[in-house]
């Protein structure tokens, strides 16, 4: 992983920051299509550590200012939780 | 369906504080904690407090955090641990999970979220390798689970957080080896203990890079020019086992977004915000909130917010009349407004009124908004500076024998060392962010005040020890102690050395609450330049 020349921004999902520029470069420029395009604060933590990194790169490469990157949609569950103890119920 | 008068969402000072009031007046509260244990960050804090004697001033943290949660025992608070919020639905239903197992729902006509912060990172080639933590887990670490997390240790960021954290790594056994930091935004009182102590702060660095195959064995360190941008040839690499972030926290603000609360960007609060009125009421009517969710502040500021939103809550179910509903309310926003005085509280104190006046309706132009200058130490004290302070006694007082020398020079809200002295000596006057100033011909040099100053920023010179000896007293929290007798390195405020010095006398008295007292014999010279003793290296 770290061969793709890597710093990891997302660590649940090891998706690396040269895969965030490389969206951002693409178009997607919020942290929801972020998350979609490279699965970064799809993970276990649900982007809990790295949001704020991806909404700096964001902000670095577009100008786009601070208030304006939104965090994602938060949803229930807000922690995870198994399937397991979802299909129990 | 189990029902309730009011669910609070983390066992945090926050929490605690809003359990505690709804309680008192009559209300049913059910708090929930995903932790194992409750206090949230409380518990882990050894040092003591700031704030005024309503605040508990110079008290250790985690014995406020136990008082807290005996009294909301007694009170009859019901605390869910292991318990995570997982979402709030229609009519205040919240669905939890307990023990990764059960799930459970509970019915609340009023909710209080108090999720308090998360800590932020920062990305540099490295920084997953085993050894990077940030400072909370550090602590957690020591203070909670006492292990070391490493025996060399760099810190990144010198807010408060990366100074106490600092601190509390050195009293545990390691060697921190360095902080690095654009300036330093912590109290200088903070940053004096580390320094004494011999840790240097590398003021305008930053980290470069973690280095090691399995894990962290070096760091990489490089200054930064004024537009904060790496200066290249400048690094330097320090041998590391461990590499702590203290680089700030964002709100916890999961749930709030879940549930659709109004949010505003607030960067010196931390990030998104729910906007709140001066109940701490959201725009979701029946849900609150309160401490470092709505705000990234201190431990005495969220514990008042949720006694606020306690309050608020009882007045809202009909527990409290009108008038005793308005006296508390009032009490509290005294005690807050007080804390957010000063250089460091008061831009804070502006972003809350920016928040409450949002929340109204009445959105001020944020051009019109006038934010103060951020204080930051220079890292330096000057004997010349120290001397002009309404706290340090004159030359003619100070060669008659005894006295206390306050070294304190920043506007901070705290107050213990006016309390501590039982001759009145010490005043601040009306604001307790203003400097403490001592009546020279009052103090006797008792002493009392060096283990009380939360900032160990008291210190006693009596010059009249001997013929050709002074001594200087200084509070002292490392073990083993010295030994009288002991001829040692004495140390000025930075931590070089000065002169060698003998241990006269150790204080352990038990009502200074685990702080040492030592006083040392120095030539008469070195009166004002000897604060502290070398530690040994670990």
């Amino acid at each position: 992983m770290s061969e793709k020349n890597g710093k990891i921004i997302c660590r649940c999902e090891e998706i690396t920051e040269d895969e965030i520029r490389q969206a951002i470069s693409e178009g997607y420029t919020t942290i929801h299509s972020i998350k979609r395009r490279t699965r970064a604060g799809m993970g276990f933590c649900q982007g809990r550590t790295c949001s704020t990194l991806i909404q700096n790169i964001i902000n670095e490469m577009t100008g786009k200012n601070m208030e304006d990157i939104l965090p994602d949609t938060a949803r229930f569950p807000v922690y995870s939780v198994k399937l397991e103890d979802l299909a129990k119920k | 369906m189990r029902e309730i008068d009011l669910l609070i969402v983390g066992a945090g000072p926050a929490g605690l504080g809003a359990a505690i009031e709804a309680s008192r007046f009559g209300a049913k509260v059910i708090i929930v904690d995903d932790q194992d244990r409750p206090g949230g960050q409380l518990l882990k804090q050894i040092h003591k407090f700031f704030g005024s004697k309503e605040h508990r001033a110079g008290t250790r943290g985690f014995n406020i955090g136990l008082d807290l949660l005996d009294e909301a025992d007694k009170l009859g608070v019901e605390i869910l641990l292991n318990t995570k919020a997982l979402g709030i639905f229609e009519d205040n239903v919240v669905t939890l999970l307990v023990d990764e197992n059960d799930f459970i729902s509970i019915k609340a006509k009023r909710i209080v979220l108090a999720t308090g912060g998360i800590e932020k990172s920062l990305s540099f080639p490295g920084w997953t390798l085993p050894g990077v933590i940030t400072a909370g887990a550090a602590q957690t670490l020591i203070n909670i689970e006492r292990v070391l997390p490493g025996k060399r240790i760099l810190m990144v960021g010198s807010g408060n957080v990366g100074l106490i954290v600092s601190y509390q790594l050195l009293q545990a056994g390691a060697n921190v080896v360095g902080i690095v930091s654009p300036s330093i935004g912590g109290y200088a009182v903070h940053a004096g203990k580390v320094m004494r102590a011999g840790v240097p702060i590398y003021k305008g660095h930053t980290i470069k890079r973690a280095i090691g195959t399995n894990e962290v064995e070096k760091v990489e360190i490089v200054a930064l020019d004024k537009e904060r941008k790496q200066i290249n040839g400048s690094e330097k690499i320090l041998s590391v086992d461990t590499i702590c972030l203290a680089v700030g926290l964002n709100p916890n603000n999961h749930l709030v977004r879940m549930v659709g609360c109004k949010l505003g960007y607030y960067p010196r609060l931390g990030g998104f915000i729910p906007i709140h009125d001066d109940n701490m009421e959201t725009t979701k009517r029946g849900i609150y909130v309160a401490g470092d969710l709505t705000g990234i502040e201190e431990a005495n500021t969220a514990l008042d917010e949720g006694r606020l939103a306690g309050i608020c809550v009882a007045e809202s179910l009909g527990y409290l009349d009108d008038e005793s509903f308005k006296k508390l309310k009032n009490e509290v926003w005294t005690r807050l407004n007080n804390l957010r005085e000063g250089p460091f509280g008061c831009n804070r104190a502006i972003d809350k009124e920016l928040i409450i006046s949002q929340t109204n309706g009445e959105i001020k132009n944020p051009k019109d908004i006038v934010y103060g200058k951020k204080q930051t130490f220079s890292g330096d004290f000057s004997i010349d500076m120290l001397k002009e302070l309404p706290g340090y006694p004159s030359d003619e007082r100070i060669k008659k024998g005894p006295v206390a020398c306050i070294e304190c020079f920043q506007e901070i809200p705290c107050n213990p060392c006016v309390e501590a002295c039982p001759f009145g000596a010490i005043s601040i006057n009306s604001k307790i962010t203003n400097l403490p100033h001592i009546d020279e011909n009052k103090c006797r040099g008792c002493g009392i005040c060096i283990a009380k100053c939360s900032g160990q920023a008291i210190f006693l010179l009596d010059h009249s020890y001997s013929e050709d000896k002074a001594t200087v007293s200084f509070p002292f929290e490392y073990l083993p102690y010295p030994e009288v007798g002991e001829k040692i390195i004495g140390v000025d405020r930075k931590g070089n050395p000065v002169t060698e010095v003998e241990v006269v006398k150790v204080n352990t008295n038990k009502n200074y609450d685990k702080t040492a007292i030592i006083t040392v014999s120095v030539d008469k010279q070195f009166i004002h330049q000897v604060r502290f003793i070398e530690r040994k290296e670990q």
